[in-house]
Formats: C-alpha cells, sequence, structure tokens
C-alpha cells in the first residue's frame, strides 16, 4: 500500500474531456493535476513529480510525442498512457520506442481506462522505490 | 544484259576512230598508188588499176565506209548520253535514300522514350545534315508573350546560330513564317529584296529557310534553317526536305504536349486521392475528439450521476450537448464543402443593408458572451451602405471569421470588425491582436483542410471554416484576403459588390501584394 494517493497529470487540451477525467479519477481515489498542453505538461512534471502522465497526442505547440521525447531523459521517469485519436500500428510502436506504458485509443470508456491506470501503475512500480528486491528474490529460487 | 560502262564504250570509240584513220589512209594510198604510179606497178596489176572501174569502187567503198563510221560514233554518242544521265539519276536516289533513312530515324526518334528536348535536338540535327545547313533553330509560339521562344538551336561548327533567341510574331523570317504559315526560301541576293527586308544587314546568312510547324491546324512554332556558305544555298528541294522534318517536328511536339497534359492529370488524380485519405483521417479524428466527450460524460454520469451534485451532473449535460453540436457543426461543413464542390452552392445576389446584417452578428457574439466584445466600427454615413449578395451567406462568412478570431486571440483583447467604402466594393475586416499566422501558412489558408495539415490540431476543426467562407464571399462575387504578422495580430478582409456597380464575376483588382487572396470564381 502507499501512504498517499497516487497522483496522475491528465494532459489534454480539451476542457471537456479533461474535466471528465478528473471527476472519474477523483471519484476512484486519486489525486489529479491539470494541463492544457504539451509546455504546461512538462513544467508541471518536473515540479510535481505526478505517478502517472495521461497524455493526449494532438497538442498545440509541445504535442504528446514532444513530451514522451523530453520525458525519456528525465530521472525517474513518471508512468505514461498515451490517449490518442489516431490508432495506427505506426503510431502504436513510436509509442512503445519512446516508452509509452499504454496505448489507449478514443473515444474510450472512463471504466476501462480506470483498469489500464491501476495495471500501469501496479505492474512497474519505479525502480527507485525497491532496488534490490528482484535480484534477491530469484536467487532463492534457484 | 549488263549494261557497258561509260569508259568500256569510250574505249570502243577510239577503236573505232583508230580502225577508221588506218583504213582511210590504206585506201587513200592505194587510190594515189593506182592514179600516179601506175607505172611503176608490174603488167598485170597496173592493167587492173588503170580500169576506171576500180577507181569508182574504191571510191564508193571510201564513201560507204564513212557513212558507216558516222552512223557508228552517232550511236555511241547516244548511249554515252544515256549512260551519263543514268549516274546522275543513281546519285540522285542515292541522295533519296540517305533523306528517308534520316527521315525515318526522326520519325523513330519521335516514337521512342526520349524526352521533347531530345527528339527535338535529334530532328534538328538530321535537317541540318541533310541539308547542309550552317545552323538552325526551333522555335516556339509562347502565346502569352506573343513572340517566339527558341527552344532548340544548333550550329554544324558550334558557333551561336544566326538571329535572336526570341522574335516577336511578324519580325524576321520566324516571325513572318509564323505570322504568314507559309514556307521560305530566302537569298541573300535573291531578285525579290525579301531577304534584306527580313533579315538584320549584319547577319552572315547567305541563304535561309523557314516552315511552319503545324499540327491539325494549331500553329506551334517554326523551324528555321541557314547556310553561311555561298556554294551550299538552298533549293526549292531543300525546302520541301524541311518541310518534312517540320511535319515530324509538329506531331513529336503535340505528342509531348498531350503526353505533359495526360501526366499533369495523373498526379492532379493522385494528389485528389492523397487528399481525400488524409481528409478520411482527419476527419475520423475529429469525430473521435466530441465523441470521447460525450461517451465519456454519458457513462460518467450513469455510474456517479446519483453521487454527484447537481450542479456538476448540469456541467456534464452540457458538455453532452455542446459536443453534439459540435459533431453537427462538423457534418454540416463537411457536407457544404461537398455541395461547394459540386458547384451546388447556389447564393442569392438582392440588395442588402449590410449595416444592419453585420450588427446583427456582432450583437449575438456580445449577448453570447459579456466577457469578450467585439466592436463594430463603421463611418458615419455607412447606414447607406447597400451591396449585392446573400443576407445568410454574409451573415455565416462574418459570424466565421469573428469566431475564429475570439477563438484564436487571447481573452482579454479586443476584436473588431470595421466597415469601409473601396472604390465599388464594401469592405469588412474582422481584425484581433492574436498569436498571428506564420508567413509560411499564409498562402494556404483558404485551402481545404489546411489547418489539419499544418497545426497539429492546435484548434478543434477540420480546417474547412476558411475554406468555406472563401467560396461564400466568391459565390457572391466578392474577394477576401488576410495580412498577419506573428505575435502582432490577424486581420481578415473581404468585400461585396456596391449595390451601384455591377456585379463581379472575379476579374477584380489584385489585393495588396504580400497578402493572400481568394477571388470570386
Amino acid at each position: 500500500m502507499r501512504n498517499s494517493r497516487p497522483r496522475v497529470l491528465i494532459v489534454d487540451d480539451e476542457p471537456d474531456i479533461l474535466l471528465m477525467l478528473r471527476v472519474n479519477l477523483e471519484a476512484e481515489g486519486y489525486s489529479t493535476l491539470l494541463a492544457g498542453d504539451g509546455e504546461t505538461a512538462l513544467r508541471r512534471i518536473a515540479e510535481e513529480r505526478p505517478d502517472l502522465v495521461l497524455l493526449d497526442v494532438m497538442m498545440p505547440v509541445v504535442d504528446g510525442w514532444g513530451v514522451l521525447e523530453r520525458l525519456a531523459l528525465m530521472d525517474p521517469r513518471p508512468r505514461v498512457i498515451l490517449l490518442t485519436a489516431k490508432a495506427s500500428t505506426r503510431d502504436l510502436s513510436k509509442a512503445r520506442e519512446l516508452g509509452a506504458d499504454e496505448y489507449v485509443t478514443k473515444p474510450f470508456d472512463p471504466d476501462a481506462l480506470l483498469g489500464t491506470i491501476e495495471k500501469v501503475l501496479r505492474s512497474r512500480p519505479a525502480e527507485r522505490d525497491r532496488p534490490s528486491i528482484q535480484p534477491v528474490y530469484l536467487s532463492d529460487e534457484l | 544484259m549488263t549494261t557497258p560502262s561509260l569508259e568500256a564504250v569510250e574505249r570502243r570509240r577510239i577503236q573505232m576512230w583508230t580502225v577508221m584513220f588506218l583504213v582511210l589512209v590504206g585506201l587513200s594510198a592505194a587510190v594515189i598508188v593506182a592514179s600516179f604510179w601506175t607505172e611503176a606497178l608490174p603488167g598485170q596489176i597496173r592493167n587492173f588499176a588503170s580500169m576506171p572501174v576500180l577507181r569508182v569502187c574504191l571510191l564508193a567503198v571510201t564513201i560507204a565506209f564513212c557513212v558507216y563510221v558516222y552512223e557508228k560514233e552517232r550511236m555511241l554518242r547516244k548511249v554515252t548520253r544515256a549512260l551519263v544521265d543514268e549516274r546522275v539519276l543513281n546519285a540522285a536516289l542515292t541522295n533519296r535514300v540517305t533523306e528517308l533513312a534520316t527521315l525515318s530515324e526522326v520519325a523513330q526518334a519521335i516514337n521512342s522514350v526520349l524526352t521533347t528536348r531530345e527528339v527535338l535536338g535529334k530532328i534538328l540535327q538530321s535537317a541540318l545534315s541533310l541539308l547542309h545547313a550552317s545552323g538552325g533553330r526551333i522555335m516556339l509560339i509562347d502565346r502569352e508573350r506573343n513572340l517566339l521562344r527558341s527552344v532548340c538551336e544548333l550550329s554544324a561548327d558550334g558557333s551561336a546560330v544566326d538571329g535572336p533567341d526570341e522574335v516577336a510574331l511578324g519580325e524576321g523570317i520566324p516571325g513572318w513564317v509564323a505570322h504568314h504559315r507559309d514556307p521560305i526560301l530566302l537569298h541573300r541576293d535573291g531578285a525579290d529584296g525579301m531577304f534584306s527586308r527580313l533579315v538584320p544587314p549584319g547577319s552572315p546568312a547567305c541563304s535561309a529557310m523557314c516552315v511552319a510547324l503545324i499540327n491539325r491546324g494549331e500553329l506551334l512554332g517554326v523551324l528555321y534553317v541557314s547556310s553561311l556558305d555561298e556554294a551550299q544555298s538552298f533549293t526549292e528541294y531543300d525546302l520541301r526536305a524541311l518541310q518534312l522534318f517540320a511535319e515530324n517536328a509538329a506531331v513529336a511536339i503535340s505528342n509531348a504536349r498531350l503526353f505533359e497534359a495526360e501526366r499533369a492529370h495523373v498526379t492532379k488524380l493522385q494528389e485528389v486521392d492523397a487528399q481525400r485519405q488524409e481528409f478520411v483521417a482527419t476527419v475520423s479524428h475529429e469525430l473521435r475528439s466530441p465523441l470521447t466527450s460525450i461517451v465519456g460524460s454519458v457513462r460518467t454520469l450513469r455510474k456517479r450521476g446519483q453521487a454527484m451534485a447537481s450542479d456538476q451532473a448540469d456541467e456534464f449535460l452540457t458538455v453532452i450537448e455542446r459536443q453534439s453540436n459540435r459533431l453537427l457543426q462538423l457534418i454540416d461543413d463537411i457536407l457544404f464543402a461537398s455541395r461547394i464542390e459540386a458547384g451546388e452552392n447556389r447564393l442569392r445576389g438582392e440588395p442588402l443593408e449590410v449595416v444592419r446584417l453585420v450588427d446583427e452578428v456582432v450583437s449575438s457574439f456580445n449577448a453570447r458572451d459579456h466577457r469578450r466584445r467585439v466592436c463594430l466600427v463603421a463611418p458615419p454615413h455607412s447606414n447607406s451602405m447597400a451591396a449585392i449578395g446573400d443576407p445568410n451567406g454574409l451573415q455565416q462568412v462574418l459570424t466565421n471569421l469573428v469566431d475564429n478570431a475570439l477563438k484564436y486571440a487571447p481573452g482579454d483583447t479586443p476584436v473588431t470588425v470595421s466597415l469601409a467604402e473601396a472604390g465599388d466594393e464594401i469592405a469588412i475586416t474582422v481584425s484581433d491582436l492574436g498569436p498571428g499566422i506564420p508567413k509560411a501558412d499564409l498562402p494556404h489558408i483558404f485551402e481545404r483542410f489546411r489547418q489539419a495539415h499544418g497545426n497539429s490540431g492546435a484548434t478543434p476543426g477540420v480546417g474547412l471554416g476558411l475554406y468555406i467562407t472563401a467560396n461564400l464571399v466568391a459565390g457572391m462575387g466578392g474577394r477576401i484576403w488576410v495580412r498577419s504578422e506573428v505575435n502582432q495580430g490577424t486581420a481578415f478582409t473581404f468585400t461585396l459588390p456596391m449595390r451601384t456597380a455591377p456585379a463581379r464575376t472575379g476579374t477584380g483588382s489584385l489585393p495588396p501584394v504580400g497578402a493572400s487572396t481568394v477571388r470570386g470564381a
């Protein structure tokens, strides 16, 4: 169990989508941060270190890909779920290459997204939280 | 049977004359001997020789032989003449064969995969070598500038071809031929004096030929050749040959033009297809965005509606309504744009009270949002301004432009609509102090789906707004253009023809330099 509520940064240039996601996430006990463009998103990530970023791809100034590229240089890096209206295989592989954890196409069911968020937050805790657990565990097995 | 050679005939002739000479000498000797030295001969022969009959016989034989030789000589002369004629004919035939081979090469070149330039070069090269010309050029007609322009030129020794690269119709030999369409063959010392009239005094040419390039009655240009060598002056026969070259050149040029037109058509189709694909991708993206809000809001309300404060539930309903309207607007825009493309966009041309219609639009914006003010600036006498157009068209154009200005400009900056008279038009300008439009985007701003290309979805919409706006303005006989400076603001101006002026049909004066424009089509 985590001592504090996981903090999620929602990045989308459409206020209506921000509202809908914020209400759903807060109802499920997440703490939310909002950003309307890539530039703001990068600033908030640097300042407030969210656990997860819900990142829209198509945005003005710095788009989702731009944010993802700059996040690669960041340590520790928050987990990222890409939200996109495009669903080509090329985009999917690009997302994986740039280190996105999940890729969700619009329109989506908020409940399904909540499931994905939970899965992503559980599956890959930041390495820094428990640096030596896995090697020890593995050696015991053997 | 083989024909005797000229040399054999000549040999026979020499033999014949030699024999005749010898025979005459012999006969003459016999006659002389018989007449004067009869005493020296032995008795019997003397008796025989002194007979008068013998003298007569000798004379007769001599005359007969002379007649025979004369006839023979006449025949031999005839044969010689025939042989010489045949030789000349043979030479002419060889020439014809070379010509035919050259022309067939030219014809092959036309049908090969060479480019037009290469084909024309080949034709010119063949013409020069066959006609022993010093130089030549193919000039094509430039209808816009009303002149002939050299597209291909060649000289036997690599020097510059005589005459200018460009010549007005009617000027010089090429201009004369293009004007009259008749082939022309001129010599420097020609009796008609045409050469000195058409060729500038300093020209090195001694004789020149020029033929019009005509395909299916259309004048394409001219083929010109000149000779600097007096000994190689052109003949009527050369002119005929040049005409054959010209016919081939005309076909080559026409073929190339057809090919170019076809290729342009295919490229255009490919572009349209690419645009359609892009359109489908863009539309699907633009449909997904409002749907995300609608689907998300409905699911949220269904799941959490009961636990929600009533004003928050209300907010979700507003979102659903707004995004549904956005979807509807998008569909309307797409249909409207496809109607424009199908040419079904019919606008009325009736007298408009411009100030009242503009004021209605501005007031409705101000009533909708009290925080944003749209200012209307109109000259004092503007109430009497009357234009010709479609009232709904005018209001839609203005609504689109003001909507855009409000969308892009920061919330605390004013948006101004101003009216002015400009010549026989009324100009309406919508200006904002927003971020402006980058220079590179300005020329494309009225194109379909433009925003979707350049702007990776910065603002909602498929990029049809300005396309529709420009088409509405054009449909009412007006013009639209934009002036924008990055970080300074943007001003869209459109015009409508004034009521007193005859309706424009797109031939209006050009807008300010550097501005992107769409005029009535």
